[in-house]
């Protein structure tokens, strides 16, 4: 998982946010690759992993699921993202506000600053896992939704508002160790995986494959995952970012969409070694008589990120989920802290900064986010998708459609009620099945995204004729 | 700068060795976890100085 994708020059993006940029500031696909391999190595990638495990993945599904569903995440960046992104050089939100106007790009803007919100308070949650070692902590279950005790609240608060601060007055600095700490984070997780693997005296590729065999039932509190699962929610956990046309402010500096491809580092270092290696180690702990007596007693083991590395590779493993926590949720915390500028301008990014600091720190206190997480980031893709859908079909579709393109700049109108209609009717349709049939969400993102993308055009074809 | 260069990566590198060496069971875990911590002081004492942000 990653947090707010980062841009490759923070100043740089600042220059271009509403013209396309020009030639002489595109970037080579090696500024993306660098970017791509550090970013998806993220702190949360400590809780996915184990959490594929408690659903009761079997061998196959886990690595040819994944395999796959990373793939199908680099072919849509590559030819939906990019593709658009080195079409027309601008930022998602001015290409949005060309289509929708600039009064419904709040709305997204607020959607997007609260889902980020909790995404980075799952990122102080694995943190605090790792902060609370020395204090004795009491590690949240897998079933937690509430804070566990007072030393849980405190070492959170503490963690948040350092991380705040810090996003809030020194973004630069923390995105500069952010890339001295990336190369270093990658190996450790790969540590983690090999020193698992030893601990599972694992010899041969079959041994490897043993350890997930067919599957097992889910942990209790979990339900079952099936290649399918592992697939698709693989495929569209960062669904905002690509079908959700989020990178195009990234891929806007690409000399040549070919550049998308560079995503493949980070799906397949971060969300298949680091996964796989996470994944490994929490198969390790299960195997200790702590674990093994939780589970005779049907309660689920927990996924805490700090003891299980510090058990595997020792100090450095705690060092990496503390810095793995917080490089990742600083970002997402000032990117909240901007979406949110967006919807009040009179308020300094300082101050935003902070409000969004303490929103996600309220979230970090609540372990649900970070061991529901796979749910979470389900939820989080399957809310910003369909408006990527919005931005594909008026690109590729509008004019085949005979309707107008970027219809809001075009009549200077802040409010486009076709995107909000297909937005909202999308969301509440699909929705409505998943929680009503028990659908499993990831299955329904596409099916979002398309039907948006589709009543978009319909509905713009009635309602541009209208006016 | 060129020295300070080729000891980063000395740091980067034990941190990818040692595990392998520790499934060899060619050391100890205690001492791959010094190792482990060893080539992260060193990678994060030295990186600072020639990593630029963006690179």
């Amino acid at each position: 998982m990653t947090d707010a994708t980062a841009e490759p020059q923070t100043t740089e993006v600042q220059e271009f946010e509403r013209e396309p940029v020009p030639a002489s500031h595109y970037k080579g696909w090696k500024s993306f690759l660098g970017m791509y391999a550090g970013e998806h190595a993220a702190g949360t990638e400590f809780v996915i992993g184990p959490l594929f495990l408690t659903a009761g993945v079997s061998a196959f599904d886990l690595l040819v699921g994944l395999f796959l569903g990373n793939l199908m995440a680099v072919l849509s960046w590559r030819y939906l993202t990019a593709k658009i992104a080195t079409d027309v050089r601008l930022t998602l939100y001015y290409q949005l506000e060309k289509i929708c106007g600039r009064r419904l790009v709040t709305a997204y803007n607020l959607a997007n600053g609260i889902l980020f919100c909790f995404l980075a308070g799952a990122m102080i949650t694995v943190s605090a896992t790792a902060v609370g070692i020395p204090f004795d902590m009491e590690m949240p279950k897998l079933t937690d939704t509430t804070p566990n005790g007072l030393t849980w609240v405190l070492v959170v608060l503490a963690i948040g508002a350092v991380i705040s601060i810090v996003a809030a007055r020194g973004y630069d600095t923390v995105s500069r160790f952010a890339n001295i700490a990336s190369p270093w984070m990658v190996l450790v997780f790969l540590a983690c995986g090999v020193v698992a693997l030893q601990g599972l005296n694992v010899r041969s590729f079959a041994d490897f494959w043993n350890i997930f065999g067919e599957g097992s039932e889910p942990f209790p509190g979990q339900i079952k995952y099936t290649f399918w699962h592992v697939m698709l929610w693989s495929w569209f956990c960062n669904a905002a970012m690509h079908i959700g046309m989020s990178d195009l402010t990234v891929f806007r500096y690409a000399r040549s969409a070919s550049s998308g491809w560079t995503t493949a580092a980070g799906m397949y270092v971060g969300h298949y070694l680091a996964w796989i290696c996470a994944c490994l180690m929490y198969a390790l702990y299960i195997r200790s008589g702590e674990a093994q007596v939780m589970l005779a007693a049907g309660i689920a083991p927990p996924v805490a990120p700090g003891p299980m590395t510090y058990e595997t590779v020792g100090v450095a493993g705690l060092i990496c989920v503390v810095v793995a926590g917080w490089t990742t949720a600083n970002p997402t915390i000032y990117r909240a802290g901007l979406a949110f500028q967006a919807i009040f301008p009179k308020f300094s990014t300082v101050k935003v900064t902070l409000i969004a600091g303490a929103v996600a720190t309220i979230a970090g206190l609540f372990p649900a986010f970070a061991m529901k997480l796979l749910d979470f980031v389900a939820v989080y893709g399957f809310i910003l998708a369909p408006i990527g859908a919005i931005i594909v079909f008026d690109h590729f579709f509008a004019q085949k459609a005979g309707i107008i393109r970027n219809y809001a700049e075009r009549v200077q109108s802040s409010f486009n009620l076709s995107v909000l209609l297909a937005w909202f009717i999308s969301m509440a349709i699909f929705y409505s099945i998943s929680v009503y049939q028990g659908v499993f969400l990831s299955f329904l993102t596409l099916p979002a995204w398309l039907f948006c993308g589709v009543l978009y055009l319909i509905l713009s074809k009635f309602l541009q004729k209208n006016n | 700068m060129k020295n300070l260069k080729y000891l980063s990566y000395i740091g980067l590198l034990i941190v990818l060795v040692a595990p392998f060496l520790f499934y060899a069971d060619s050391i100890t875990k205690p001492q791959m976890n010094n190792a482990l911590l060893g080539g992260t002081v060193v990678w994060f004492a030295t990186a600072a100085f020639w990593i630029k942000k963006g690179e």
